[in-house]
């Protein structure tokens, strides 16, 4: 369970943007999507999540651990709170192999030097992924599923508490997409790992599931009774565009 | 002619520049990463106190450092009791090296580390990277290629330090007189044989820096590339 209420503030007057959440996600799904517009604030409450930017104010607590709490003055670092983010564009370190790569949480210091038992750990996570046989390429030679697959294996090698994903998908090509959304869904519900998914595409909404936050401007809720909503449309792509512009409209009426 | 008029000056300089490099580097790999990506008033003045040796004339650089290292200067008088002399000496010579030469691996080092992208330094912190490990390991070797060139251009700006060199370690042969300061001595002395000697291996020197730095960039992208 994933306790959020963050405020961010950017900007002077005309050019600026309030990140305004609060919600709790993680209760009765494994996976949770947070959908909406490019610019909504989708990928600064990830940031904030995993620690990479510190919010105004707020709180975040993952079950009892209490990550941020402005009130308190706790603000954990990045490297303590176990939470693996996959990036857009993967973020793989171009300069190490794909071993190197996955070895990274691991490895003490210079990822240049692995144990046996790390690399056999990290072969076993390779092999998993059908991935072995890439071990020693760099990233700038694989495919876009290939790095995919060496992102996530990456980010599940240190162990998460909690896996972000921002739009795991937008990378790759409409057929690729396809299939490993199934690859990829199955993969995460035999490891139960939760797992928090950015995106733009309402297929991902419909493979994955779970519970839907929708995001527009900054401010952001939880989609209550999504199935019942969804089964009055045809499509998920109308359902959802449906409830962003309920959403958007609310917005402006407050903002008058 | 002897030929200690040649290995003397050339050996010197190689040790003056060398040392200054290595301190130079140091220092401003440190300054670089405290101060990439900070905006604001402080790292503003830091960054322009940094550059400061690059556009101020030598002399002038010397002249502080006189100041500062001197026999009754602010830092020199205490460090003279412990025996420790800077002026007219070779540290003296390397102190001034690494102060004119901090700049340019100091500029080159900033731009290559603020290059380097942020996202896998987001990266290697969700992995639980500590902030020492991230530059060394991610953002360094990422922006090696930028600072290995600041190096270079360093060390051949270091091999031809001459004001504040001069101002601080003085033109002792043999002692402090590096090759620019030989080529200098040699051609008021009207030794003009030596100097032109002397000028053709500074030169030579230089293009063979420049061109090896060339050649090691090369190499290092065919070692990536190699299985």
């Amino acid at each position: 369970m994933i306790r959020l209420t963050l405020c961010k503030h950017f900007g002077r007057r005309k050019h600026s943007f309030s990140l305004n959440v609060d919600y709790t996600i993680g209760c009765s799904s494994q996976f949770a999507i947070l959908f909406g517009p490019s610019g909504s604030g989708k990928t600064l409450t990830l940031h904030c999540l995993a620690g990479l930017t510190k919010p105004d104010q707020g709180y975040l607590a993952i079950d009892e651990q209490v990550l941020f709490d402005s009130a308190q003055n706790i603000c954990l670092k990045a490297r303590h709170r176990h939470i693996g983010y996959m990036f857009q564009d993967y973020a793989l370190f171009p300069h190490l192999t794909v071993l190197q790569n996955v070895c990274y949480p691991q490895t003490h210091f210079f990822p240049w030097i692995i144990t046996k038992k790390q690399r056999e750990d990290c072969l076993a996570i390779l092999d998993h992924l059908a991935i072995d046989h890439l071990a020693k390429r760099l990233p700038e030679e694989l495919s876009g599923g290939q790095r995919q697959r060496v992102a996530l294996a990456r980010a599940l090698n240190a162990n998460p508490q909690l896996l972000l994903l921002d739009e795991p998908f937008s990378a790759l090509d409409p057929l690729l997409r396809e299939r490993l959304r199934y690859e990829l869904r199955d993969i995460l519900c035999e490891l139960k790992l939760p797992t928090v998914i950015i995106t733009h595409d309402p297929d991902d909404v419909d493979c994955f599931g779970g519970e839907i936050v929708l995001y527009a401007k900054g401010s952001a809720n939880i989609v209550q009774d999504y199935e019942s909503k969804r089964s009055k449309y045809a499509t998920t792509t109308q359902c959802l565009l449906t409830l962003l512009e309920k959403k958007t409209k609310l917005y402006k009426v407050i903002a008058i | 002619m002897e030929l200690s008029t040649i290995t003397q000056p050339l050996m010197l300089s190689l040790k003056v520049a060398g040392f200054a490099t290595v301190f130079s580097f140091l220092l401003a790999i440190f300054l670089a990463f405290l101060l990439a990506r900070k905006s604001g008033p402080l790292p503003a003045c830091i960054d322009a106190f940094c550059t400061l040796p690059l556009v101020l004339p030598p002399t002038v650089i010397g002249y502080y450092l006189i100041l500062v290292l001197g026999r009754r200067g602010l830092i020199g008088q205490t460090l003279a009791d412990f025996g420790i002399n800077f002026i007219f000496s070779l540290k003296g010579a390397v102190v001034a090296a690494t102060l004119v030469i901090f700049p340019l691996i100091y500029k080159s080092a900033r731009a290559a580390l603020e290059q380097v992208d942020e996202r896998l330094e987001n990266a290697a912190r969700t992995l639980g990277a500590s902030e020492l490990r991230v530059l060394l390991t991610i953002s360094l070797p990422l922006a090696s290629k930028g600072i290995f060139a600041g190096i270079i251009l360093a060390f051949a700006r270091g091999m031809g330090e001459f004001g504040a060199t001069l101002m601080v370690a003085g033109n002792i042969p043999g002692k402090t007189q590096t090759l620019s300061l030989a080529i200098y001595a040699a051609f008021q002395a009207g030794d003009d044989a030596t100097a032109t000697l002397l000028v053709l291996i500074t030169s030579l020197l230089c293009i063979f820096l420049l061109l090896s730095a060339e050649m090691v960039l090369k190499l290092s992208v065919y070692l990536r590339r190699a299985p």
